[in-house]
């Protein structure tokens, strides 16, 4: 097998005397391998990826030891241009990788850089588009794109340099869940049918299982786990932050020694053929959350909604209560009218008809900086909230617009950085925080002013699992400790049904479902339209019809352990 | 008249202006309306098939003829211009950009014109300056002096000029793809990296608008409000409007900072895809000087010369005066 990649003991500094970015790595990529590259954020991955790319050193300024090759190529002494030709990267913010105006010419701005033929200029882009599945876009201004059409276009941009290998840094992390289907299909044909050699940085493991197949886990800078897909799903993935697909981690529940984990439902109840018959009718002890009893919070009574001089309606008839206390998750398709609903509640929108209430008055009769006390809204980009030079000043805004002295907003800004483990970045910029503390320091400078209702939107995208699951659990400790509301839109099942006690879900504008998590999956099955994909354990558990079907991994334990003790074959056996 | 009230008069017919030219375009074009300058739609008459650099070249004819001709002239050049438009792919939608965008600029220009021009030039070009109200003498040193119909009236011709340039730049960008106005300029020999830049600011301009937006949103959210003040009390409304100011201050960092963040990736990604990595380019769709472009060049020659011509025939760029002729 040719090699594509070979990487043997780098390790990378961006500093002389600072801590290395990466230590000692070393391993090999096979021409037409499909890697996942999974570690928490800041654990290096990007680094390895621009250390393969050429980009360290050429672009960014960094001294590194050890031997990468590239086809037989050193990155470090090879000219960009000619490995450009080599391998095609893409970043994960696509507008900053989109130079033109129109689809067809951005395609055609690497291949014009090197000065090629116009025939095969214009070959190139017609293939480059083809691949991508952007032919009907070809003349389209790119700035209209969707998220997941725009970062297709970066891989049409790429693939026009006639890469054999593609690197993709966290390519979904700016994208909704629809935009992310689009990118993993694309780069699924790239395999299937043109054997491009794939490596991938990307969080959100369980949804590139059937696409990748090897994963390389990068943690404390050094490659902490390198093995076939299947085999890595053995290791315990959790305790390094990264996300364990459900199926896999109920598996080796029940045989922990096993070489091999299946990844899909199928696969699990082919290698247990017993369980099915085993689970089939069992009760299961499962709490629900009791049905909410506290005062109406946020009312919608027949909120319709359309923009200015549009025709359509965004919301149509739109009724739900929401009560004190309460964690709900608003789930549904893209353009489903979630983000418009939150909207409505902040208050950034009048509802064209019908009415929103908050704690029973209706929202033309709050006044802004009441506003802020009332309902604290967190966007779905973190960045897009700090506009303050200061960490401190940042979570100090609204109550100095209240007009507190300095003093007082000092302390109680000081507590509140305390209880996110900010207090240290105190004067530092807000932009210069990591992703996952930017966030956090996006709820901190809300949640100050004490908001009765918490609207998240999209809370963990672009968050490794390990802390969007920190910034979840802290908010469910609002909910059951201050009772707070919470709101969130999410497009995760599994956080959804992990920490919500309620679901809505929102199609064309109208609310089709809503209820407890269960029953809401249980609806969704008859409801593909919905595009929602209940959790694995919930796939699993309804089709081996346990009564009632299990919606967190935790609730069909119990059963495992017991079927694992009644086959009895499950002696640990030696790993192998 | 009460000195207070002068100066506010004054300083609102200053301010005025241009925040409601910028109003106006904003109010009839819209956010839509401004994206769609950058939504060039391909066409098949001869407007579209003429090469860049020739459209380049009227506007910038069209632009200095103006200057150093006599205002009617300019009239004349903009009823042609706007009569191109006719030619364009969906001619009214390009009207509804175009036409506010001139009543806008002629609204503007005479406006400021009307505060800015000295007395002594208008005595010169009119023989009178009958002012309607002279500001305050500190406003001279800004330059403006007052309202006088004189102004006004110097104010909209210079407006003709100002309206022709503007559309006959505006039908460059309507009928040429910018990758083909930046391959046409290339070709010229203008450096690659000027053309570059050029689009990429372009480009970030919607993505910078629509980042405004949410950041005010996130301002309001955050009890920030941006509605008029509620009083009459000069002490708040002062203060509402010192705040309103930071509070613009603050998102144009934040918006600074994260074009800045986004640039170094720009820059990453085009090296990426070999950007200057040859001394010359090729290009996707070539670009040819047919023989309608030489024609259309010799057409704007001598509407050159016959500018330069009038010009010296006593049609220069002095304001028409009906009382007056000079």
């Amino acid at each position: 097998m040719t090699k594509a990649i070979e990487v043997s003991g780098v390790s990378v500094r961006y500093n002389v005397n600072g801590e290395p970015a990466l230590k000692d790595v070393s391993f090999d990529i096979d021409e037409g391998e499909f890697v996942l590259l999974v570690g928490r954020t800041g654990s290096g991955k990007s680094t390895l990826l621009n250390t393969i790319n050429g980009v360290i050193p050429h672009i960014i300024n960094a001294q590194s030891e050890g031997s990468v090759r590239v086809y037989g190529k050193d990155p470090k002494t090879t000219p960009l241009k000619d490995l450009s030709q080599i391998i095609g990267t893409v970043y994960q913010t696509p507008e900053d990788q989109i130079f033109s105006l129109i689809v067809e010419d951005d395609v055609a701005f690497g291949p014009e850089n090197l000065a090629l033929p116009s025939d095969e200029i214009r070959k190139r882009v017609d293939d480059a588009i083809g691949l991508v599945n952007l032919q009907g876009k070809k003349r389209f201004p790119t700035f209209l794109l969707s998220g997941g059409q725009k970062q297709r276009l970066v891989i049409a941009d790429a693939l026009a340099m006639r890469p054999k290998i593609m690197i993709l840094d966290e390519p979904t992390s700016m994208l909704d869940s629809l935009g992310t289907s689009e990118v993993f299909s694309t780069l699924k044909k790239l395999r299937d049918e043109y054997g491009m050699t794939i490596i991938m940085a990307e969080h959100k493991v369980e949804r590139v299982l059937g696409l990748v197949d090897r994963l390389i886990l990068i943690h404390d800078r050094t490659v902490a786990i390198d093995k076939p897909i299947r085999q890595a799903l053995m290791e315990d993935l959790n305790s390094y932050g990264i996300e364990e697909p459900q199926i896999s981690f109920l598996y080796k529940k029940i045989d922990p020694g096993a070489s091999m984990a299946p990844i899909t439902v199928d696969e699990f109840l082919e290698k247990e053929a017993g369980f099915a018959s085993f689970a089939s009718g069992r009760h299961l002890q499962v709490e629900d959350a009791l049905p909410p009893s506290g005062d109406p919070v946020v009312e919608f009574k027949d909120v319709s909604f359309m923009y200015e001089k549009s025709k359509n309606y965004v919301l149509e008839k739109m009724n739900f209560v929401i009560k004190k206390g309460e964690y709900v998750s608003v789930v549904g398709p893209n353009g489903s009218g979630k983000t418009t609903a939150l909207r409505l509640i902040a208050g950034l929108q009048k509802p064209t008809l019908g009415d929103v209430r908050l704690m029973g008055i209706s929202v033309s009769k709050i006044k802004r900086l009441d506003y802020s006390s009332l309902v604290g809204y967190v966007f779905q980009d973190p960045d897009q909230m700090l506009f303050n030079s200061t960490v401190l000043a940042e979570v100090e805004f609204t109550l100095r617009l209240r007009g507190m002295g300095k003093k007082e907003a000092d302390k109680i800004a000081e507590g509140v950085l305390d209880l996110f483990s900010l207090r240290s970045y105190r004067d530092e910029n807000p932009h210069r925080l990591s992703v996952g503390q930017r966030r956090l320091l996006s709820l901190a400078a809300v949640l100050v002013n004490k908001p009765k209702i918490l609207l998240l939107d999209e809370p963990t995208r672009g968050l490794d699992w390990r802390t969007g699951e920190e910034v979840l659990d802290f908010v469910g400790q609002l909910v059951r400790e201050q009772g707070e509301t919470v709101i969130t839109v999410s497009h995760n099942m599994k956080q959804a049904s992990d920490h919500s006690s309620r679901m809505i879900v929102f199609y064309n504008g109208s609310v089709v479902a809503d209820g407890d998590p269960r029953s809401v999956f249980s609806l969704s099955l008859e409801h593909p339209e919905w595009s929602l994909v209940p959790p694995q354990v919930f796939q699993l558990s309804a089709r081996v019809k346990t009564e009632p079907a299990a919606i967190k991994v935790d609730e069909i334990e119990p059963l495992l352990q017991e079927y694992r003790s009644y086959s009895g074959h499950r002696t640990p056996r030696r790993p192998s | 008249m009460n000195i207070a009230l002068l100066w506010a008069l004054s300083i609102f017919l200053i301010v005025a202006g241009p925040f409601l030219t910028i109003y106006l375009i904003w109010k009839i074009i819209g956010f839509r309306g401004y994206m769609s300058l950058f939504q060039f739609v391909e066409g098949k008459s001869f407007l579209y098939r003429l090469d860049p650099r020739v459209k380049i070249l009227l506007a910038i004819i069209i632009t200095t003829v103006s200057a150093f001709t006599i205002w009617w002239i300019s009239g004349i050049f903009l009823i042609a211009m706007l009569s191109l438009y006719f030619f364009t792919v969906e001619p009214m939608s390009k009207y509804r950009i175009v036409v506010p965008l001139t009543i806008a600029t002629f609204l503007g220009t005479a406006w400021n014109e009307a505060f800015f021009t000295t007395p002594s030039l208008l005595v010169e070009l009119f023989g009178a300056d009958n002012f309607l109200l002279l500001f305050p003498s500190q406003f001279q040193l800004i330059g403006a002096y007052g309202l006088s119909f004189q102004g006004f009236f110097y104010g909209l011709q210079i407006a003709f000029r100002a309206a022709a340039a503007i559309t006959s730049g505006f039908l460059l960008v309507f009928t040429s793809s910018p990758a083909d106005i930046l391959r046409s300029l290339e070709k010229s020999k203008v450096p690659i990296e000027l053309g570059f830049a050029l689009i990429v600011a372009v480009i970030a301009i919607p993505k910078i608008l629509e980042s405004s937006m949410t950041i005010l949103d996130a301002m309001r959210v955050r009890g920030f409000d941006f509605g008029p003040a509620k009083s009459r009390n000069p002490k708040v409304l002062l203060s509402k409007f010192y705040q309103q100011l930071k509070a613009v201050l603050m998102a144009t960092a934040s918006i600074i900072i994260w074009t800045l963040k986004g640039a170094e990736n720009i820059a990453i990604s085009a090296d990426l895809r070999g950007f200057r990595a040859s001394k010359y380019r090729t290009y996707y769709r070539e670009i040819k000087f047919g023989r309608q472009d030489w024609f259309a060049t010799l057409l704007l020659i001598l509407l050159f010369a016959i500018g330069v011509y009038l010009s010296g025939a006593g049609y220069g760029p002095l304001a028409y005066n009906p009382r007056h002729r000079r």
